[in-house]
């Protein structure tokens, strides 16, 4: 009797268990097939808003690619940037990581009152060199004047926010290693690390606690070095203008860190208004202003200067009698381009990540006063766009 | 014994559960986050609508007031601007009248070189030089225009087309175009329409409402409208509907006789040795000649 109870309880709970085992199962197999199936089934993404990035796109298959391990490593990528629910799993390792006390995920850290800092990767000499040489050359081969704005990231500024003991690369070595190289040529360099450390106590914050950028505040207490440097003078008397206080950040996205806190984007309004018209490659007709109502209330608000990067701007103002300004620039540029409109009469702007034209066309066209390279350190680090486009000048110089 | 092992056995669906819960509850959290601004940026804002709503076309009517830059209509004396108000352009206006003696004397070097057929190609400064010059120029038309952005002659901010569009067909590019602000426009279509219209006086009727879509979004545009074209020698024996294009051309003559619209004759261009094999659309070299002496009627 007690005998049978027992094996009656055990083939209960056996079946109860059989019952969790088989849920279990299903579960796992939902997670696997299911994950594989909407990976398929999902149509891929050409960029994630958050992380404000291009995304891996499935990678052709050609038998060199196979054997020389490209497609391979491609695939790879292309899988993780894929994957569904990708954000969502983000989030999640951040979240593990942070319980067993990790400050840092996906090269961001997460610093003091949880400000989110960049990580600086090492520069590969090899390509800083070649991109060097190719601003360089071209500086000897255009009569221009030639400036390159170098401007640096949170970790340098705000190098006290960081925890205790994080690694990364010294900013100030990667600025003193291109001025190195830039010695002796007629390309003049602005490291704005001393006019931010300087406004530092005055301006707060000089860069966004969730995001890569630096602020609106941050550009406009450099805009004096910058005008100097560039011989330009320009408007004065602007006013901060707050578009958003509920900014979250790339950085956010990308660590999957959470935080509670928002950023706020401001934009300057200047007290004598520039008349001005943009064009640009991917944009539709001309319009009156560089700030976009849609990027503001888009997933990235940051776009509200320029709607995002464009290949190429062209941007014609009223200031008769001004000269005429070509840049080459990453993001940085965007929130400061506003501040050099009452500077020049025309302004072309050249996103080497994105520019598709013929750059000796336009140098055949414009008679530029100045040339700027506009970057911040941590993109100019990694930067491969900027020798290409300037590459192939050279290289049709050489056909000529 | 057996009760220590079973506990944890029981445990598990229970914490297999709360994990699967927890997840639920990350999921739909993260799709929460996003906050809204507050009050305090409504000023801003507001601001930003209004940069929005400035009218490219005011502002560029400013530039030029403040940069001394031709109106639109540079080339014209200022008394050549009298359009009506409706911008239909029906009546002859008696613009400035173009001497056909200076043209010629400016296409010379062109015509001999299609007389020769040695036509050289354009050096990449000469044709930098050119794309400056049509600035402000906009093409619009079919195949034949496509043509222009496809060797490269001007980009695509200043190339509208439809492939194998009749005129009627392009008000989409139209209005696409002339967001660009430009002031001055070339038409150019080719043989399409020769299928499209049977009497070549409701050709030219059509043309005329595109002219028209062009001027109500800035009367003060000029319009210069090209050949039509006629196919090659072999296709026009083939083809006797192709073979009309004579008539249709004269239709569009008529028609700029009789408004501001413009003409460019391309007829003293074409030779057999330019086609392309279809007969109906020419080669690069023909284009560099078109670039040219269309400049040359713009006067630009």
């Amino acid at each position: 009797m007690k005998h049978s109870d027992t094996t009656k309880k055990k083939k209960k709970v056996n079946t109860k268990i059989r019952k969790f085992y088989k849920i279990l199962a299903l579960v796992f197999a939902v997670f696997f097939l299911g994950g594989f199936l909407l990976h398929v089934i999902l149509p891929d993404k050409e960029q994630s808003a958050k992380e404000k990035r291009m995304l891996s796109r499935f990678p052709a298959i050609t038998a060199g690619s196979v054997f020389s391990g490209h497609f391979g490593d491609a695939f790879e990528k292309y899988a993780s940037d894929q994957m569904p629910f990708r954000d969502l799993f983000v989030s999640l390792k951040a979240f593990s990581d942070s319980l067993i006390g990790k400050n840092e995920s996906q090269g961001v850290y997460r610093g003091a009152n949880g400000f989110l800092l960049e990580k600086m990767d090492e520069a590969e000499e090899e390509k800083l060199g070649e991109t060097i040489q190719a601003m360089k050359a071209f500086s000897e081969g255009y009569a221009s004047n030639f400036a390159f704005v170098l401007v640096p990231n949170a970790i340098s500024i705000y190098a006290d926010k960081l925890p205790a003991f994080a690694p990364t690369a010294s900013q100030s070595d990667f600025s003193a290693s291109v001025a190195g190289q830039l010695a002796g040529s007629n390309i003049q360099l602005l490291d704005l690390t001393d006019t931010l450390k300087a406004a530092k106590d005055s301006v707060d914050p000089l860069y966004y606690r969730t995001d890569h950028h630096w602020t609106t505040q941050a550009a406009y207490s450099c805009l004096p070095q910058v005008r100097s440097v560039l011989g330009v003078d320009g408007a004065e008397n602007w006013t901060p203008m707050l578009v958003s206080d509920s900014f979250v950040g790339s950085l956010v996205s990308k660590s999957g860190f959470s935080t509670r806190k928002t950023d706020a984007i401001y934009v300057y309004k200047p007290e004598q208004p520039v008349n001005y018209l943009v064009s640009g490659s991917s944009r539709e007709g001309k319009s009156a202003t560089l700030y976009s109502e849609e990027g503001l209330q888009s997933g990235d608000p940051y776009t509200v200067f320029l709607g995002g990067n464009d290949g190429m701007l062209h941007i014609e103002t009223d200031q008769a009698g001004k000269g005429s300004l070509l840049v080459f620039k990453d993001s940085y540029f965007n929130c400061f381009l506003p501040f050099l409109l009452s500077s020049y009469k025309t302004i072309d702007v050249v996103d080497p990540r994105y520019f598709c034209d013929d750059l000796q066309s336009l140098l055949y066209q414009n008679q530029y006063s100045n040339v700027l390279f506009f970057y911040n350190m941590n993109t100019f680090s990694q930067d491969t766009s900027l020798s290409l486009v300037l590459g192939e000048l050279a290289a049709g110089e050489v056909t000529e | 014994m057996s009760k220590n092992k079973t506990m944890p056995r029981k445990m598990l669906p229970i914490l297999f559960y709360v994990i699967l819960g927890l997840l639920a509850l990350i999921f739909l959290l993260s799709g929460m986050h996003r906050k809204k601004s507050t009050e305090a940026a409504a000023e801003g804002q507001a601001y930003i609508t209004a940069e929005m709503a400035k009218d490219p076309a005011t502002v560029q009517a400013a530039i030029q007031g403040a940069t001394g830059e031709a109106a639109p209509s540079d080339g014209l004396p200022a008394d050549g601007l009298d359009i009506p108000a409706d911008g239909t352009q029906t009546e002859a206006v008696p613009a400035q009248e173009e001497d056909p003696a200076v043209l010629q004397a400016m296409a010379a070097p062109l015509y001999d070189q299609i007389n020769n057929l040695t036509i050289p190609e354009l050096t990449p400064e000469e044709l930098a030089g050119y794309q400056q010059k049509y600035a402000n120029t906009i093409v619009i038309g079919d195949s034949m225009a496509q043509a222009v952005y496809e060797y490269g002659l001007l980009d695509g901010n200043h190339v509208y087309f439809e492939r194998g569009a009749s005129i009627s067909m392009l008000s989409e590019e139209i209005d696409e175009a002339m967001t660009m602000l430009p002031s001055k426009v070339i038409f150019f279509t080719g043989l399409n329409d020769t299928d499209y219209f049977d009497d070549p006086n409701a050709y030219a009727a059509a043309y005329q409402d595109r002219i028209n879509q062009v001027l109500s979004w800035n009367p003060a545009v000029e319009v210069y409208i090209c050949s039509m074209t006629p196919p090659g020698n072999e296709l026009g024996a083939a083809r006797p509907d192709l073979a009309r294009a004579p008539e249709y051309d004269a239709a569009l003559q008529n028609l700029c006789a009789s408004t501001t619209s413009k003409y460019i004759d391309l007829n003293w261009m074409v030779r057999q040795e330019l086609y392309l094999e279809d007969g109906i659309h020419f080669d690069y070299s023909f284009y560099t000649v078109w670039l040219q002496y269309a400049a040359m009627n713009l006067h630009i």
